[in-house]
């Protein structure tokens, strides 16, 4: 082919019949990735790990927003208020705790040191949750309504996980500290 | 075997994809290939001689 | 050059190389089947979810793989002007979306048991691979649009190399914004596995790179028979117009 010297012809206009869908669809592809990206930089998911929503109760207020920390196993408790399923419990980050009150059904992943996100805001106040054990118990605790598990990328199985993680537990500071409290 | 459903879903999709995506790429090349003269397939000729 | 023709060359894009590699990706896929359901440990926290990493981690390897090939391939084009270029890079896209949707799907599917959602439109890593998807989308429509092919090639090239931009955001998104993503950090890089669950994603990359291969060889026989076919169609329309020109007597043999 490279020793091949004689004129090519024009390359071919290809039919213009079908130009129509491709069009829309780069058009359409422009302005979802434009909505995307904007989404994006609104920063939607964004969220404050325990110690950073302590440290911004105040400036945060009542809005709505995202929080993540590692559930405190001895703090969880599951019940109701009222007919509803709640879970009460802990998390902590960064040597802070923040008192959970979940509304819903938790995740099925859900477990002590598998770090969760969760969307709400701070109430003040009792959230008359009966039997619960607040680590943090100063006053407030984050009414949740929508729980996702932040799981790391350990993928192990291990026949002697239960004792593994009472001693991954033990080995925390601070939830064995406030646990014994 | 926990998680079945899921499972089947994923891998179901995944191989699923790839045989049709691999049937259809066949069936796309058998179609152009029959309305090629076949001195204009020259990756043929290009195997046949090296 | 000239080349040989094999006089009765077979109508279809397949040769011993894709058959040595379709027989290696089907054995392979069953050595993966059965490692990845019945071989590899479940995981202590995900249990048997965890066989989902074994679709998932070699289709998003693969969609990062295929869409760097469709970047050098557009790269390569703008500067040779290289047709052998031009084709590997359309194919590579093509089977990239492929990838690219089920790297989606897959961690969709395996994100529901696992993080308690099948998406989140706020996830760094989930949107901006969506991002990536869509783009390579609409490199495939402007590839389709019509017109000259050598401005199809430039004008998708650019839609590729913009495209491509978003090859390392959507990697390094787990480490540049870990506060904005459910996502855990690269599995192959910075995991920590069971020898076997890493072994068994590990044949998942090679079986998925291997069924790669044999779709980008059949790919670009594919494209290159739809180009000769594109100048086939230009012979008889050139055949007819001078055939019409010598019937009115204009002469017609420019």
């Amino acid at each position: 082919m490279t020793g091949d010297l004689t004129p090519q012809q024009p390359r071919p206009a290809r039919p213009r019949g079908g130009k129509v869908v491709p069009t829309v669809v780069a058009i359409g592809v422009v302005i979802v990735v434009v909505g995307l990206v904007w989404n994006l930089a609104s920063g939607s998911l964004f969220f404050y790990n325990a110690d950073e929503a302590v440290g911004r109760r105040a400036e945060l207020g009542d809005e709505r927003f995202t929080l993540q920390g590692s559930p405190i196993g001895c703090s969880i408790t599951e019940g109701f208020r009222g007919d509803d399923p709640v879970v009460a419990f802990s998390v902590s980050f960064g040597g802070a705790a923040v008192d959970i009150v979940h509304f819903g059904d938790p995740a099925d992943l859900f477990q002590a040191d598998v770090p969760v996100v969760l969307d709400g805001q701070w109430i003040q106040g009792d959230p008359g949750v009966g039997g619960r054990t607040p680590i943090a118990d100063d006053g407030w605790y984050f009414a949740s309504d929508r729980m996702r598990v932040k799981h790391d990328n350990d993928y192990i199985n291990d026949e002697d996980y239960d004792q593994r993680l009472a001693e991954s537990e033990a080995a925390s500071e601070f939830a064995a500290e406030a646990c014994s409290a | 075997m926990t998680h079945l459903g899921y499972l089947l879903v994923g891998w179901g999709a995944s191989l699923g994809a790839l045989g049709f995506y691999a049937l259809r790429v066949m069936q796309r090349g058998r179609r152009a290939a029959g309305r090629v003269p076949p001195e204009r397939r020259r990756w043929l000729a290009a195997e046949e001689t090296s | 050059m000239t080349t040989p023709v094999r006089s009765e060359a077979p109508a279809h894009t397949g040769s011993t190389t894709t058959r040595l590699l379709g027989v290696a990706v089907i054995v392979g896929l069953v050595a993966l089947v059965l490692l990845g359901f019945f071989g590899a440990p479940a995981d202590d926290e995900q249990a048997d979810a965890v066989r989902l990493i074994f679709v998932h981690v070699p289709s998003a390897f693969l969609t990062y793989a295929a869409f760097t090939v469709t970047a050098v391939g557009s790269v390569m084009w703008l500067w040779k002007r290289s047709l052998w270029w031009d084709l590997v890079a359309h194919g590579s896209a093509e089977i990239g979306v492929v990838f690219c949707s089920l790297t989606l799907f897959t961690g969709s599917v395996w994100g529901r048991p696992t993080w308690n959602t099948y998406w989140d439109w706020g996830d760094v890593r989930l949107v901006t691979t969506l991002i990536l998807l869509l783009l390579m989308v609409g490199y495939l429509a402007v590839r389709s649009m019509g017109g000259d092919d050598s401005a199809v090639a430039t004008r998708s090239a650019i839609v590729a190399l913009i495209a491509a931009v978003n090859l390392p955001i959507v990697n390094r998104s787990v480490e540049w914004w870990f506060d904005r993503t459910l996502h855990q950090k690269s599995s192959l890089t910075d995991g920590n596995l069971e020898d076997l669950t890493l072994f068994t994603m590990l044949l998942g990359v090679v079986v998925w790179s291997l069924f790669y291969v044999w779709a980008m060889i059949h790919r670009f026989r594919v494209g290159w028979l739809e180009r000769e076919l594109r100048f086939g169609d230009l012979d008889v329309a050139i055949a007819q117009r001078r055939a019409e020109a010598r019937a009115s007597g204009d002469g017609g043999g420019r």
